[in-house]
């Protein structure tokens, strides 16, 4: 009885010892964590596009809308600094930006939103129910808050940004603490992993 | 309203099993109905079925969505899982598994020996009186581990993986400390009251500490977005709140029932 025991502890400590990260990254690694990169929206040139349009692109998604005050131009400004730092390296990565406020966000005003930021910004918009079911795919949600006076309202969202390499796979997580040093290290990481 | 009723994330495992157990326990209750009844009868009925409801409306609606996008949802969906469900379920079956503990003995022996001395030895090790409270407070800081939870909330394996220990481990611990001739009823009050204390504390330290914290301890409702603008602190607060004041009194809830059942001893043995 008491060998089993043991036997039981050590394979609860060995399943607790699988969870240790395994890759040099800095940001919060979400390998395996999270399904790969799928969806079918409209983006702000009015294409419809699909995962497959940016595949063997690094992809960093971002849920968001463009009455946002805090989140989501803090964010992209970090994004675009990072994009700088990149270098030669910035054309291999594309951020999408999905608006998670289609009502008040349409495509000539999310392409006038993520231009500010960079010509790597694309703005994706889709109908609520479908931007309902991709943000349920990837485990986030937003929520909008009573609207005032003169209409407008707050949106409760995701404040992360999903990284996706050049397979379409779900890798990293950058929150809002994450530094623009971080993300580059890591982004370059993803674009070019050392050879083993 | 029938809308938030529907499943948010169908998941035909769930459905089967919550169906099959009540199937199981309603031809049970139909067999005995002739029986004599009384006031506990019902009651324990009563229980059962709340219990079982429960945890479909917290593990299959709405409220699902709701406590995947709010800490202070999710712990409520937790105090239900973990300790109210079970304990309601428990009470329910005690005294049916008690009328036919000897049918069940006899249909157990048909079972493989292996089969039948894995679990033996499984169950025995669970229904320890020092890891059952273990198991059961150890569950509660593993998934309130920050780098744990924010992984079982990004994974939907792990997030299923999280809400069923739970409510194993529930019904474990409520059936070690309700269930019938552990240990012999006159040397297992001071070890269940033992065994209550030691549960209570625990979770009440962790309660105060997530209520009183300062800083965000679980980033992930931020990285995720929350089902309804709030700030992240007062989600953390009235979440660290569940956790403390109504979590521990269902210690006290425990207690009375064990108090109950050792005033009920006394009086079996004084006649």
């Amino acid at each position: 009885m008491k060998n089993l025991n043991g036997m039981f502890l050590m394979g609860c400590l060995l399943l607790l010892l699988a969870c240790a990260k395994v890759e040099p990254t800095r940001l919060t690694n979400i390998e395996g964590l999270l399904p790969d990169l799928s969806f079918s929206l409209m983006d702000e040139n009015k294409h419809k596009v699909t995962e497959a349009d940016y595949l063997g692109q690094t992809v960093v998604v971002f849920f968001g809308f463009t009455s946002c005050s805090e989140a989501c131009p803090n964010t992209l400004y970090k994004l675009s600094k990072v994009l700088t730092k990149l270098g030669d390296l910035e054309r291999q990565v594309t951020v999408l930006f999905i608006s998670v406020d289609p009502k008040r966000d349409s495509l000539e005003k999310l392409k006038q939103y993520t231009d500010v930021f960079g010509v790597s910004f694309i703005g994706l918009r889709g109908e609520l129910d479908a931007i309902k079911k991709l943000s349920k795919q990837y485990r986030v949600t937003f929520g909008y808050g009573d609207a005032d006076n003169s209409g407008n309202y707050e949106v409760s969202h995701s404040s992360g940004a999903f990284v996706f390499d050049k397979k379409g796979r779900a890798r990293l997580l950058a929150t809002q603490g994450s530094s623009v040093d971080a993300i580059v290290s890591d982004i370059k990481y993803l674009i070019n992993p050392p050879v083993l | 309203m029938f809308e938030y009723l529907m499943p948010w994330q169908f998941s035909s495992w769930f459905v089967v099993v919550w169906l099959v157990v009540f199937v199981l326990y309603t031809i049970n209750l139909l067999q005995d109905y002739s029986s004599a009844k009384n006031v506990f009868f019902y009651g324990r009925i009563v229980c059962f079925y709340s219990g079982w409801l429960s945890i479909y409306l917290v593990w299959h609606t709405y409220f699902d969505y709701l406590s995947q996008y709010m800490f202070w949802v999710h712990r409520l969906q937790h105090l239900v899982l973990h300790h109210i469900a079970p304990l309601l379920i428990v009470l329910g079956v005690i005294d049916r598994v008690a009328d036919k503990e000897s049918g069940y003995r006899a249909a157990w022996q048909l079972v493989p020996r292996f089969i039948r001395l894995l679990c033996g030895k499984g169950y025995g090790f669970l229904q320890n009186a020092f890891v059952a409270p273990l198991l059961f407070v150890g569950l509660i800081y593993l998934w309130l581990w920050p780098s744990i939870h924010f992984s079982a909330m990004l994974n939907q394996n792990l997030y299923i993986l999280m809400n069923l220990t739970m409510l194993l481990d529930g019904l474990l611990f409520w059936w070690l400390l309700l269930g019938r001739s552990w240990q012999g009823e006159k040397d297992g009050f001071m070890v269940r009251v033992i065994m209550l204390v030691a549960v209570l504390i625990p979770q009440q330290l962790l309660g105060a500490y997530i209520t009183f914290s300062q800083s965000v301890i679980f980033d992930v409702y931020d990285v995720c977005g929350r089902a309804w603008p709030i700030s992240s602190l007062a989600d953390q607060r009235y979440g660290g709140l569940i956790t403390w004041i109504p979590a521990s009194m269902m210690s006290v809830v425990g207690f009375l029932l064990v108090l109950r059942r050792r005033l009920n001893y006394q009086k079996k043995v004084s006649l």
